[in-house]
């Protein structure tokens, strides 16, 4: 069996590479997102693993809550004092403080000469520290200068140095929370031997001055302890431990090192999580195409298989010669899958240093699981997908060696329309609770999504050739014979047709929920900030992508007020805090601080129970779906603990209902300076005097905030655009992920077609020697491909508008009020994926049209 | 119209000035036609005979545009095949020449009245409705028009076949053993009818055969044997040509 198998894979090589291609493409994206993720979380681990290579003990504050979404850990502050209680252990040799605060946005940045911040904005982070005298626990090397030894002294890390400019005695400005301020460049420093921490920039203070651009005096993040050698770390780590107050932990270096690696890594895993789910998807539209293939082939060797059959084969050996095939297929598929993958992660690294992370990368990582990974998807999809299409070959009777092939078989069995149908009902009813409910489950519309999707994909052989019929009833008017030809041939076999473009379906389902989901919350906010936004000017950050709000200096928004035409202005400052309720649970949220009495001027929040100026010192305004889920009313008292461990009790005393203007959790800007150890306000809303000219003050914000960095002073539509377009890029991003199924279910158009016209050699020789000319066969397999397509496309853009306009509906009361269908968008994927038809018919087209008229109607 | 006019000598529809045709080359080369000259009248009724592998397939290929020469030229009406490319050749063969082949005449997706039409519309061409009614009246497929190939038996695929082979009035129509896999009653209703387009509708046919039963219904027999032309029989009958296939064997 193995011989016969493999000499007919290798008869059929091109057919063997279309059909590999489907899983090739879905298990290159999934390694290389595995590969890029572990390299990428292996230079963390040799980066921290060396920052700590002389470190045998870290003290650090006990965690207070987990930071979430990317986010550091909260954890508890030192008292400076610790220092010297750990220096006086026994085995200790020295024992250092060390503070590093992360700076991005337009807070915590080193700034060139020419004011511009170092580094790029959605790139590695700034690092704002203090300077570690002892070589053992600094992983930084001196390589010119002295290190700080007074507090308007600054070190900086070689590459950002030479990025800049910057010699030995220059001024150097740098943005913190306190405003602007210059030092001295006294230092430049290498990372062991690199010219920057995986391209980070780092500046390197005094401890004092460190601890007062974080707002720390007198306490500290960590104590960094080497030994004397007496003992090993793990016994110093106990040590150290014993003097330690409840609020500190002791962790050996090597833990530490882990710690900080495994922090960033959680960031990475998001992104790993992320990719793989595209990757799923490509690999589930890979599976149809796969399975189609594989029902066409076994369809199309029925005879052979009946003569294998009447010449004694088994059935067991019918199902072994399917099966062996696939899994030659399925093997070849994850190899290349494999390699793809890793070529993907070369390319993806390699372009991650050229836009400027230095990445001290030692070569790739391709872990067991990875490869594994590959091999189970690869190999898995490939059996999985041919497990039916073979069992079919088993009941292959050997009569039909006998008989003409029979290719066109009904789709419409009953079960499959029973089952169709309950799914379309049952996901019908799941979605209609968006409407029928009060307060509709987002996860009841979305399983109700899905059994509409897998509905429609099992009732689709039944639907295929009514639907493509009724699609090309236009095309023999406009293309005559061979419009009547590409109809006829789409709806031949409903089966095929259908799989087919289930396979594109998904896809396009996808893109056209995105899109109309996107357009609808875009049309929310700009709904919600027209109506609620009074303001006239609003000062920002730059938009720096998906990360966190970058914040900004408070000192900037007196800089603002004092400008000439600024009537009014009110700050907002952000910060994560851990909520703790009434009843003891806690949670960590995002918390945004307000200054009450101007808020009105900035904006007409919608309040669901009392107003904005209610709130003030020790009041908190709750967004009413939150205090609803967490039983929280007006009067109610909750703890809100910062980062830095500071803790404030405020009173509920109003219930918001504007997400979009106010948030979840909105406190007083006096508590907020109490919650946080670092401030940074991330908006300011100004309004003008009467009388003023709106651009002419926003000119002249923008002239007075010249030396802040990356900074947006937006008018009323500036700042529309900018939370327009952070909606925007967040679709063409999840779009271009997509794409990648779509081009594989193209990939399935393609080799359906080529395994159709293979089946109807006889038929277009025919077509051809009774006047059928190249251009109007190519023509006519060209709008088979263009039909099937713009089925899948019209169908999955169905689906996807039934489903977000039940999900945009379900999210109303998260600020959802509008639900926009983009017509213009969608005609647009309509038309790529007719002319992405068009591509995928080229191949087969070209096939068709090559044929040779005397071969196709020779009579066996 | 009380004095008809004296009969025109017959024009040629199509001939061949020593058609030559070699397959392959070297120690293995086919010739499977020799220098063969030919001339099939307009209005008549041909056949072809010989035994098998004399090169019948090959010539009536060769003269309907379907392959190619290695020598010598074909003449459709006055038009040199070996000068036209392959898209003049397919509108050539769509707008002049009928065919009919032994099985697989028809398009399986298409009706019968798709399949009859089917040149005239590969054309862009209005179907001339009176003449397509008479041919399908006199095939003798009214009720089954919309029925699919799969549908039908093999003499009515076979009808179908023809009858598309007349709907565009095609100056030649070239059959290949036609009745080839058809039983003896069926094959000769069909046959009879090709007879009848020649003789009330004036079409041109040369048909490939092996049946000298089948032979009978032509006016002119050729035979072929090893390429070239070894003779020739007018109103033929079935026993004549069977006499003289019976010689081939010697
Ligand atoms: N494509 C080809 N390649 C090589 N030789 C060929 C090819 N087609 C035909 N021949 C050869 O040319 C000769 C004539 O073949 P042709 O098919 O014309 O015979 P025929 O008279 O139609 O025979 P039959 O009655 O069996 O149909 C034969 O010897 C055949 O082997
Ligand atoms: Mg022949």
């Amino acid at each position: 069996m193995w011989r016969v198998t493999l000499r007919s894979l290798w008869e059929h090589k091109r057919r063997l590479v279309s059909t590999v291609l489907a899983i090739v493409l879905g298990v290159a994206f999934m390694s290389g997102t595995f590969v890029f993720a572990d390299t990428i979380d292996k230079v963390f681990a040799d980066l921290f693993g060396e920052t700590r290579s002389g470190v045998d003990v870290q003290v650090q504050g006990v965690e207070l809550f987990d930071g979430g979404f990317g986010g550091q850990d909260a954890r508890e502050l030192l008292d400076i004092g610790l220092v010297d209680e750990v220096a006086a252990v026994e085995g200790v040799a020295v024992a250092e403080p060390f503070i590093q605060t992360v700076g991005f946005g337009s807070q915590n940045r080193v700034l060139g000469p020419d004011g511009e911040p170092l580094g790029a904005s959605a790139g590695p982070p700034t690092l704002i520290e203090s300077w570690v005298a002892s070589e053992r626990l600094n992983p930084y090397r001196i390589a010119t200068g002295e290190p700080p030894s007074s507090d308007d002294e600054i070190a900086l890390n070689v590459a950002a140095a030479e990025d800049a400019g910057y010699e030995l005695g220059d001024e150097v400005r740098v943005v913190s929370q306190l405003g602007e301020a210059t030092y001295r460049l006294v230092a430049t420093f290498t990372f062991g031997e690199a010219e920057s921490a995986a391209g980070a920039v780092s500046a390197d203070f005094t401890l004092a001055e460190a601890q007062r651009l974080a707002g720390l005096e007198d306490r500290t993040q960590v104590v960094l302890a080497a030994g004397d050698g007496s003992v090993d770390e793990e016994a110093l780590t106990q040590r150290v431990a014993s003097v330690l107050p409840p609020t500190a932990e002791a962790l050996t270096g090597t833990e530490a090192a882990e710690l900080e690696a495994s922090d960033i890594q959680e960031g990475f895993g998001f992104f790993r999580q992320l990719l793989s789910i595209f990757a799923g998807i490509a690999l589930l539209v890979g599976t149809f195409i796969i399975a189609n293939t594989f029902a066409i082939l076994v369809a199309q060797r029925t005879r052979e298989l009946a003569l294998l059959r009447a010449i004694g084969a088994g059935r067991r050996q019918v199902l072994t010669s399917v099966l062996l095939e696939a899994l030659v297929i399925g093997l070849v598929a994850a190899v290349l899958g494999l390699l793809g993958g890793i070529a993907l992660a070369t390319a993806v690294t390699a372009a991650l240093e050229a836009s400027g992370a230095d990445l001290p990368t030692s070569g790739l990582v391709i872990s067991a699981t990875t490869v594994v990974t590959a091999l189970v998807l690869g190999l898995g999809i490939t059996l999985l997908a041919s497990v039916v299409p073979a069992i079919q070959a088993t009941r292959v009777p050997p009569l039909a060696a006998l008989r003409d092939v029979a290719v066109d078989r009904s789709g419409a069995s009953k079960p499959r329309i029973v089952a169709g149908v309950l799914l379309l009902a049952l996901g019908g009813w799941s979605l209609s609770s968006a409407w029928r409910v009060d307060e509709p489950e987002v996860a009841t519309v979305g399983l109700g999504a899905l059994a509409l999707i897998v509905g429609a994909i099992v009732i689709g052989p039944v639907l295929a050739e009514p639907s493509v019929r009724i699609l090309g009833a236009a095309l023999p008017r406009l293309r005559g014979i061979t419009g009547v030809l590409a109809t006829e041939n789409a709806a031949r076999s409903p089966k095929r047709t259908s799989a087919t473009a289930s396979a594109l379906l998904i896809g396009v389902a996808l893109i056209g929920f995105i899109t109309v989901f996107a357009a609808s919350a875009r049309e929310s906010v700009v709904a919600e900030v027209e109506r609620g936004f009074t303001g006239d000017l609003i000062i920002q950050s730059e938009a720096s992508g998906f990360g966190p709000p970058g914040g900004f200096p408070p000192a900037v928004a007196d800089t603002i007020a004092a400008v000439d035409g600024v009537e009014t202005t009110s700050r907002i400052g952000f910060t994560q805090a851990q909520v703790t309720y009434p009843d003891g649970r806690a949670g960590t949220q995002f918390v945004q601080s307000v200054d009450p009495a101007t808020l009105s001027q900035a904006f007409d929040a919608r309040m669901a129970v009392g107003e904005v100026t209610d709130l003030g010192p020790g009041g908190v305004l709750v967004d009413v779906g939150v205090a609803e889920d967490n039983d929280v009313d007006v009067g109610d008292v909750v703890l809100l603990t910062g980062t830095g461990g500071q803790s404030v009790q405020l009173e509920v005393r109003a219930l918001s209902d504007d997400l979009t203007l106010l948030g979840f959790w909105s406190i007083d800007t006096a508590d907020y300076e109490r919650l946080v150890t670092e401030r940074q306000l991330v908006q300011v809303i100004a309004t003008v005097s009467d009388g003023a000219d709106v651009d002419v003050v926003r000119a002249d914000v923008e002239a007075a905030l010249a030396g802040v960095p990356a900074i947006d002073v937006l008018d009323r539509d500036g700042f529309i655009g900018s939370l327009t377009d952070q909606i925007t890029s967040f679709l063409t991003l999840v779009n271009a992920l997509l794409a990648l199924s779509v081009i594989i279910a193209m990939i399935g158009i393609a080799n359906t077609l080529s395994l159709s016209i293979h089946e109807r050699t006889r038929e277009l020789g025919l077509l051809r020697a009774v006047g059928m000319t190249r251009s109007q066969l190519r023509s006519a397999v060209r709008w088979e491909a263009v039909l099937i397509s713009v089925l899948g496309t019209l169908v999955g853009l169905a689906l996807g508008l039934v489903v977000s306009s039940a999900l945009v509906r379900s999210l109303e009361s998260f600020g959802l009020t509008r639900f926009r269908v983009p017509v213009g968008q969608l005609v647009v994927v309509v038309l790529v994926a007719g002319a992405l038809g068009v591509i995928a018919s080229i191949r087969p087209a070209r096939r068709a049209a090559r044929l040779d008229v005397l071969d196709a109607i020779a009579v066996e | 119209m009380s004095i008809s006019p004296a009969p025109a000598p017959p024009t040629v529809a199509a001939r061949t000035e020593r058609a030559t045709k070699v397959y392959g080359s070297g120690d293995t080369a086919v010739t499977a036609l020799d220098e063969v000259d030919v001339a099939f009248d307009a209005g008549r009724f041909t056949a072809i005979m010989g035994p098998s592998g004399s090169g019948k397939s090959t010539l009536m290929h060769c003269v309907a545009g379907l392959d190619s020469l290695t020598g010598g030229r074909v003449l459709v009406g006055d038009v040199d095949l070996t000068t036209l490319s392959d898209k003049e050749l397919t509108t050539l063969r769509r707008d002049r020449i009928g065919f009919v082949f032994q099985a697989f005449n028809l398009i399986p997706t298409l009706n019968a009245r798709e399949n009859i039409t089917l040149p005239l519309a590969l054309a862009d061409r209005k179907p001339d409705q009176s003449w397509v009614d008479e041919v399908v009246a006199t095939v003798g497929l009214g009720d089954r028009l919309d029925h699919r190939p799969a549908e039908l038996s093999g003499g009515q695929q076979q009808r179908v076949a023809v009858a598309r082979a007349l709907a565009s009035r095609p100056e030649i129509v070239f059959a290949d053993e036609p009745t080839g896999n058809l039983d003896s009653s069926t094959s000769a209703e069909i046959l009879h009818f090709m007879r009848g387009a020649v003789d009330e509708l004036g079409q041109t046919i040369v048909m490939v055969t092996h049946d000298p039963q089948s032979a009978s219904y032509a006016q002119r027999v050729l035979f072929l044997a090893d390429g070239a032309i070894v003779d020739e029989m007018a109103d033929p009958t079935a026993e004549r040509v069977l006499d003289r296939m019976k010689r081939f064997g010697d």
